[in-house]
């Protein structure tokens, strides 16, 4: 048997691989280092709850004694003090929000810290002490007497910070009509060198 | 008829034979599943720099040195660099004077800066780093589906010069650093070599390192000894924000 004339095609599959050729990658990313350098000494005061936390308002839920935190002197460099003193004033009495007519008395305590040690007190808050603009003056208490240095602990912390005095509000829940109440007061610290 | 047959036969052989290759079953499936898809542009710029607490920072984010890590290390950033460029990469990092904040400039803290190469992966697989002008072999990736495959790649680091690290007084100085990974994919059945392509199967990799910042300042904000003083004399540092800036380019041509 004859074979049929045939016509063989040859298909060849080229098989190209296709590199893509990008144009130069460039990138660029920009930040900063910073560092702060303090050599003035400078100090201030501070409230710090139980927690050490710097704070500005408290909330109190329990009547009696409240020990709420401390008052802290926070410094950058050795400083010196011949003494520091601590006014109280309260600006308005503790304040019922719905009924402004009645008021939760309260007293405010100065302790050494860490100890039961009174080192000032001053009288009960009532609604009869206070008008709207009357600020009411609890004492001004001398916490240090005589010269006293203040050292940073170690010359690695930029600032260091010292316990002065612990803080207590006491409530008086005798004669008190449930409800939400709140007042103002004010701490000002006098330090001389 | 005979010999029309066997030139046939012969000829039809030739053509088996050159494409044979596509006729291995096993490859065919390789190739099957290297040749999806289309092969993505080559890229370069992934590049995360993370803060002391590596966090991304922003482009121009300030990081704050803190004042108890005077004349102490401190490890102040790292990087990762990623892409699918399987050539020369350069990664050039530019650290500035740290001047005080003011327009006089007349202030300054030296610092030093040591970079340092921490690794190199595709996708999750570590793969080997040659830093400079050792030699090593090579590592591999194993892919899920063909276990008895391998690719390998090595990944080549060198710093310009040699150099690592740099102080930095009052003129910006830089450190360059040039990464290089093989090109080739070997394919292996266990020990025997089946290929070697031209191309790439695993197309994304990262690499990693991390800068240490030294500032020479004494804690008490003194200059420490040999620090080129001020006119005026001054053994501290003027008080206020000292700031550096840092430039990090990144080049490739493929």
């Amino acid at each position: 048997m004859r074979l049929k004339q045939m016509t063989v095609i040859i298909v060849l599959v080229l098989v190209s691989i296709c590199f893509i050729f990008a144009d130069d990658l460039n990138y660029s990313f920009p930040f900063r280092f910073a560092h702060s350098v303090n050599i003035n000494a400078d100090f201030h005061f501070e409230f710090w709850d139980t927690s050490n936390r710097k704070i500005t308002s408290v909330v109190i839920t329990s009547p009696g004694q409240n020990r709420l935190g401390s008052l802290v002197l926070v410094f950058n460099s050795k400083v010196v003090f011949s003494s520091i003193k601590v006014k109280f004033e309260a600006l308005t009495s503790a304040l019922n929000s719905q009924n402004s007519y009645d008021c939760y008395p309260y007293s405010m305590y100065l302790y050494e810290p860490d100890t039961t040690t009174i080192i000032g007190e001053g009288p009960v808050i009532t609604s009869l002490l206070l008008s709207n603009e009357e600020r009411v003056s609890v004492g001004e208490l001398e916490i240090i007497d005589g010269v006293r240095e203040f050292r940073k602990q170690s010359s690695l912390i930029e600032w260091d910070q010292r316990r002065i005095a612990d803080f207590s509000i006491e409530l008086d829940d005798s004669e008190v009509m449930p409800g939400s109440y709140s007042g103002y007061v004010i701490l000002e610290f006098t330090a001389g060198s | 008829m005979k010999n029309r047959f066997l030139l046939l036969v012969l000829f039809t052989c030739c053509l088996f034979c050159l494409f044979s290759e596509s006729w291995n079953p096993q490859i065919t499936a390789y190739k099957r599943n290297i040749a999806s898809g289309t092969v993505p542009a080559p890229v370069c710029n992934l590049f995360r720099i993370l803060d002391v607490t590596s966090s991304d920072m922003a482009a121009n984010e300030v990081e704050w040195i803190p004042a108890n890590y005077r004349n102490v290390n401190y490890d102040a950033f790292s990087w990762v660099l990623g892409g699918n460029v399987f050539g020369p990469v350069v990664v050039s990092f530019e650290f500035g004077p740290m001047y005080i904040d003011t327009l006089s400039q007349d202030d300054f803290i030296p610092y030093d800066v040591i970079l340092s190469h921490t690794g190199s992966r595709i996708g999750n697989t570590t793969i080997t780093s040659c830093i400079g002008s050792q030699t090593a072999t090579t590592s591999y990736v194993t892919t899920n589906d063909f276990s008895t495959y391998s690719y390998y790649y090595m990944d080549s680091i060198s710093f310009t010069g040699g150099r690592d690290s740099v102080s930095v007084i009052n003129s910006p100085q830089s450190i360059t650093i040039t990464y290089d990974m093989s090109d080739k994919t070997v394919v292996k059945d266990g020990n025997t070599e089946i290929n070697n392509y031209p191309y790439n199967v695993c197309n994304y990799w990262n690499r990693y390192g991390s800068g240490t910042i030294k500032l020479k300042i004494a804690t008490d904000g003194s200059r420490l000894e040999g620090h080129p003083y001020l006119s005026n004399g001054s053994t501290k540092f003027s008080s206020g924000n000292y700031y550096a800036d840092v430039v990090v380019s990144i080049t490739s041509t493929i």
